[in-house]
């Protein structure tokens, strides 16, 4: 009777045990095939697969950052789990003249940053229907937000189309001057359907 | 009938517990001290805050600072090396300070007295005890996680990814608190159902590959379990208590060793805590070879003394 028991309960554990082995292999299986969009990264990020070789999620680039806007990357990311990433609508980059992040890095996973200019997190892109100057209003939050005013983000000002007396100041990007630290998504004052600014990853 | 005082031994659990705490409330005190919130859940602003990496201490398992020095865990230095493929010197200088100090001290000493997956296991353990569940006490292939460290910085190679560092339990209690990172979390939950409901310590006997990489170099520490055969009674109260394998003590308690040589030890002082007589003991220097010299390594080791356990100098002082 004890025996059966005792078996008993051994046979579930050992069922137990079985599925949470599964659940493992699973996860496992799940990580590595996952292919997540490559998310924004700190500052000194060189590219996902350069990034991802070295990055051995310590943190510590995310306690280092005075905005707190560098967050560990949700269970969705597969094996980037853990990384940092930026959600810029929440809290974008500051481009901090000393870069802390960078210097934190034990691994060189985030590097080569000397200067602002030094900094590929990716590239601002206008939707230029949702974005409101283009439809000629006045906004230009965007542009007064830029860390890199007047080289990252410019006014082209310019007569509206068939309009004489009305202007359009229309903000554009530099690709070859803007950085990617998503300040402009942060404070721009669309969002309905969706922003009217995204930074696209490098 | 003279009965020896052997009320005054160190309680190396209670020690031992008490440094596994302190080093979790290490990292946990850094984010607090700097106004931080734990879990992530740290909210900024337009103006810039204090940071953790202001203070003299700040990081996580994987690399920590301290006083401005990086520490760097020297099987994450191994596995980015190979993902990589490429090497940058001052990983070598972050990551030897670690290396050194277990290598010199014992490898799994990392496992024993610092892990914070054995911290919650050892109170899975005690919870199971008040529940009243019986696991089974199962052999374990305790080599396996030799080869899992091994295939484990292949595989990092092969997909070009840290590959442990997706999954590691470790970091998932680590830096789940400190950062609220989900990284290891599933696994960490299996660990436990399986520690809960099967078998004790799966994962770190046989299975985790940190603990495989500090087994490997295990051999060379300078603290070792050693035993007294003339005071060993056989009674097996060590190989109870032994916290990583028991198999790993039947060297020593059947006379042919003069102490626990496997790398497997992890220096927690279970064994040395439970024996009745006294006959193990903590002791510093290398293990001497098998026990046919013992009478000429017992002087060699009293005159090396200095460092030698409380426990030890009791004893002798018990003796006199």
């Amino acid at each position: 009777m004890l025996y059966g028991e005792r078996g008993g309960v051994l046979k579930f554990g050992g069922v137990i045990a079985g599925c949470a082995a599964l659940a493992v292999v699973a996860d496992g299986i799940f990580r590595v095939s996952t292919a997540e969009a490559a998310p924004l990264r700190p500052p000194g990020y060189q590219g996902e697969s350069d990034f991802l070789s070295l990055c051995i999620k310590c943190g510590k680039c995310m306690e280092s950052c005075p905005y707190l806007a560098l967050r560990p990357a949700p269970a969705q990311y597969g094996a980037a789990v853990g990384t940092p990433i930026l959600n810029v609508r929440e809290q974008a980059c500051r481009l901090c003249e000393d870069f802390p992040c960078v210097n934190a890095c034990p691994t060189h996973a985030l590097r080569d940053v000397e200067q602002r200019s030094d900094v590929n997190m990716g590239k601002a892109v206008i939707d230029e229907d949702l974005c409101i100057s283009f439809k000629g209003m006045r906004c230009e939050v965007c542009y007064r937000a830029c860390p890199l005013i007047d080289t990252a983000i410019t006014i082209d000002f310019r007569h509206r189309e068939g309009d004489g007396i009305h202007a359009i100041f229309a903000p554009q990007i530099s690709d070859e001057d803007c950085v990617g630290c998503g300040l402009c998504v942060e404070r721009c004052v669309v969002s309905d359907p969706t922003v009217a600014i995204r930074i696209e990853p490098a | 009938m003279s009965t020896p005082v052997r009320q005054k031994r160190v309680r190396w659990s209670w020690l031992r517990h008490g440094v596994q705490v302190l080093i979790l409330l290490l990292f946990v005190v850094t984010p607090l001290s700097a106004g931080w919130t734990l879990l992530g859940l740290g909210i900024g602003g337009d103006e810039m805050q204090a940071t953790p990496s202001d203070l003299v201490f700040y990081g996580t398992l994987s690399s920590t600072t301290i006083a401005g020095f990086n520490l760097l865990d020297p099987f994450a230095m191994l596995e980015i090396a190979l993902a990589s493929k490429t090497f940058y010197l001052d990983w070598l200088l972050f990551a030897a300070p670690i290396f050194v100090f277990y290598l010199l001290v014992r490898g799994r000493v990392f496992c024993g007295w610092v892990c914070p997956v054995n911290l919650l296991l050892e109170i899975t353990d005690a919870l199971r005890r008040k529940i009243g569940i019986i696991v089974e006490e199962r052999v374990m292939p305790r080599r396996v996680k030799i080869g899992i460290a091994a295939a484990v910085l292949v595989l990092s190679a092969v997909l070009a990814v840290p590959v442990f560092e997706i999954f590691s339990p470790i970091s998932a209690v680590n830096k789940g608190i400190v950062l609220g990172s989900a990284a290891g979390a599933v696994l960490l939950v299996a660990i436990i159902v399986v520690e809960l409901f099967w078998a004790h310590r799966v994962w770190c006997r046989a299975l985790c590959p940190v603990g495989g990489f500090y087994e490997a170099i295990g051999r060379a520490g300078l603290v070792n379990v050693t035993i007294d055969h003339e005071a060993c009674i056989h009674c097996n109260a060590c190989e109870k208590a032994c916290l990583c394998d028991p198999q790993i003590l039947e060297p020593a308690v059947s006379g042919s060793d003069s102490g626990v040589r496997a790398g497997d030890c992890m220096a927690c002082g279970a064994c040395v805590e439970v024996c009745p007589t006294g006959a193990l003991s903590f002791k510093l220097g290398c293990l001497p070879h098998r026990a046919a010299g013992e009478s000429h390594q017992r002087t060699s080791e009293t005159t090396v003394d200095p460092v030698a356990t409380i426990d030890s100098i009791i004893e002798e002082r018990g003796r006199v």
